[in-house]
């Protein structure tokens, strides 16, 4: 019997230990040609570990492009879009669940139905009308689309579907404004559906390339997955090591914000009843 | 004074509040006593302005308050389920309706708070009142905790520090004791009662729970179905009710009822031969409670028990007349320990029988006495 359980874990151990090996996989490749030196990246064998550490990537990665510059655009335009989704979708989810008028039901079923619309159907229409504000290759122009959020709302939504209406009503009674009981009482307490929410959206955005490379095209305003881009040198031919080196530097916030916030993060998961 | 006229509310075609007419004298404590979905709930969630009538007036000292918000009629309200903020601790609970009304939007700013004179000795002013309530209530322990690590009854206190600290106009009570197990629930009741002399304000209550509004109220009102039935006294709900529906609901144990033809004065009944005050012409219901019958070594009435229930300071039986007439009869611990299959002898106080028209179930305002006594 013990024999038989031992087993069946170091097969569920192994299978997992294969799937993160997969997963993994690609991250180890790339920090270990971030760190190989330009003639050991071509060679014909595979070979995992680099011959000795090769730090000058690195340094070339921030001298050759304006790096820092790319971060700090990545910084700007994820916190605008997040902010300004938080600051319309919170109310919007306020009034779906704990208000009463006319045309609800229609306006969660728009909210649903625009979760099923992929954003890259509404890109030409959104450039058109970009251009025609002449808001292109703008800061507004990367931040702007994004900032009603239906997936926002839903989330937001089905939190505060769980909040119990006397509570609303006590802050009613107690004198609060409907916008005070927003941001007083049903926000704070959404906070781990707000901290999911905004791992899903920074996420999102900042690994985002398809709209930077639609919006923008003066390099001081690229993003940073657009940003290394610019690595692939098109006469030079591209230099793969500083490339993989600014890769593991943009991708290394999120794995840091992720992991500072996954506790929070899982459980504004399993409270919304959005499992998986 | 708080005075409803013909309050109607009206939920999908259904009136949920059928032409209230009530009024609640200032300071008093009255209670609205209904069993659920009975319309309580929302009579009282109108006087909180929390929802508006579909029609009818609602005025406070004379004044229609339909248009204006729960902050500004300045009532506080207790929640059965206490609905206190989970993300604040007691002390920020207590104080929020005092922040909310002392300060300007401005003020309230958390940065503009600290840096603010104004904003600086309101909110000081503040804390000291919530630490007044929070001595009154046997709270200060607790001020830096938050909800969840209280027990019930001190949540419910937190809520009646709440309502306490805005010094309101009126309180309103919605069924604040039902989640309270039994003990607590009569400390608390003790509680409420005591706060009610001490503040001397208007408390409106509501509850299913007829111990509650007879123990606590100056004047209660009885709903069913949308309709206030009686607006009473505990005592005369008690001793005069005003329907049949009433008698039935106010009561330990629910009253025998029976209807009978009277001819003339003459009132032959299973529960024995009564002289009516005057003749009466139609059908009458006798009410009669079970603790208004006793268990007698020899009374005029016999019959087999079928059923018993012992409750501790009283035993409840189920009593089948010859005439194959059941009756409840709750008798106090006697001398007699009857046993189901038993035979007993009953003794009824004619002056305890309620009579009601059978035809709308109201009171009728005549008196019994037993056949052969002098007139």
């Amino acid at each position: 019997m013990i024999a038989a359980r031992y087993l069946s874990r170091a097969v569920s151990l192994g299978l997992l230990l294969l799937g993160a090996a997969i997963i993994l996989l690609p991250f180890f490749w790339m920090i270990s040609l971030s760190l190989k030196p330009a003639d050991e990246i071509f060679q014909d064998s595979i070979q995992l570990l680099p011959s000795h550490f090769e730090w000058n990537n690195y340094v070339v990665a921030f001298t050759k492009m304006p790096l820092w510059r790319f971060l700090i655009n990545g910084i700007i335009v994820c916190c605008g879009i997040l902010i300004l989704q938080i600051l319309i979708a919170v109310p919007c989810a306020y009034a779906l669940t704990q208000r009463d008028f006319r045309g609800k039901a229609i306006v969660m079923g728009m909210v649903l139905a625009g979760l099923l619309v992929p954003y890259h159907v509404t890109a030409i229409p959104l450039f058109l009308g970009l251009s025609q504000l002449r808001l292109l290759d703008s800061y507004a122009a990367l931040i702007l689309p994004f900032i009603a959020s239906v997936f926002g709302i839903f989330l937001f939504r089905q939190f505060f579907a769980t909040i119990p209406k006397d509570l609303i009503d006590a802050a009613r009674v107690d004198g609060l404004s409907e916008m005070s009981i927003v941001w007083r009482i049903a926000f704070p307490l959404a906070w781990p559906a707000a901290t999911a929410f905004a791992v899903f959206s920074v996420v999102a955005h900042w690994n985002d390339l398809f709209w930077p490379l639609i919006a923008v095209s003066s390099p001081e305003l690229a993003t940073p997955p657009r940003g290394i881009l610019f690595f692939r040198d098109v006469e030079a031919g591209s230099s793969f090591g500083p490339l993989m080196a600014a890769t593991a530097i943009v991708t290394a916030p999120l794995v840091l914000v992720f992991l500072m916030a996954q506790r929070a993060f899982i459980q504004g998961l399993t409270m919304t009843g959005l499992k998986g | 004074m708080i005075q409803l006229k013909s309050l109607t509310r009206i939920f999908d075609d259904k009136p949920v509040l059928d032409a209230i007419n009530l009024e609640i004298p200032e300071g008093s404590f009255t209670s609205l006593l209904g069993p659920s979905g009975c319309g309580k709930s929302t009579l009282l969630r109108i006087l909180a302005g929390l929802d508006q009538p579909s029609a009818g007036t609602l005025l406070f000292d004379g004044e229609d308050v339909r248009e204006k918000s729960a902050t500004l009629r300045n009532i506080a309200m207790v929640f059965q389920s206490y609905a206190l903020y989970p993300h604040m601790t007691v002390r920020a609970n207590i104080g929020l309706p005092l922040a909310m009304r002392s300060m300007s939007r401005l003020e309230r700013l958390p940065l503009v708070t600290a840096l603010l004179p104004s904003a600086r000795r309101k909110r000081a002013a503040n804390g000291r009142e919530v630490e007044r309530i929070a001595a009154m209530l046997g709270l200060t322990e607790l001020l830096e905790r938050k909800p969840s690590e209280l027990s019930g009854g001190q949540k419910q206190r937190v809520a009646v520090g709440r309502a306490l600290v805005r010094d309101p106009k009126a309180f309103l009570f919605d069924e604040p004791l039902s989640n309270l197990d039994t003990k607590l629930r009569g400390q608390m009741r003790e509680e409420i009662s005591l706060l009610h002399k001490q503040t001397g304000k208007t408390f409106i209550y509501v509850t299913h729970d007829q111990t509650e509004a007879m123990s606590l109220s100056d004047q209660v009102a009885v709903m069913m179905e949308g309709h206030i039935l009686q607006v009473a006294p505990p005592r005369i709900l008690y001793s005069r009710p005003a329907n049949t529906k009433v008698a039935a609901f106010v009561g330990e144990h629910p009253i025998n009822l029976l209807t009978v033809k009277p001819v003339g004065t003459a009132l032959q009944s299973p529960f024995g031969a009564f002289v009516l005050s005057e003749a009466w012409d139609g059908d009458i219901i006798l009410g009669l409670r079970p603790e208004n019958i006793a268990l007698v070594e020899n009374g005029p009435l016999q019959g087999r028990v079928t059923r018993v229930d012992y409750l501790g300071g009283h035993t409840l039986l189920d009593v089948e007349l010859s005439e194959g007439i059941c009756l409840r009869v709750a008798d106090e611990e006697g001398p007699l320990v009857p046993a189901v299959g038993n035979v007993v002898q009953l003794s009824i106080a004619p002056q305890k029988i309620h009579l009601f028209k059978a035809e709308s179930g109201e009171r009728l305002p005549l008196e019994v006495r037993q056949r052969g006594e002098a007139v």
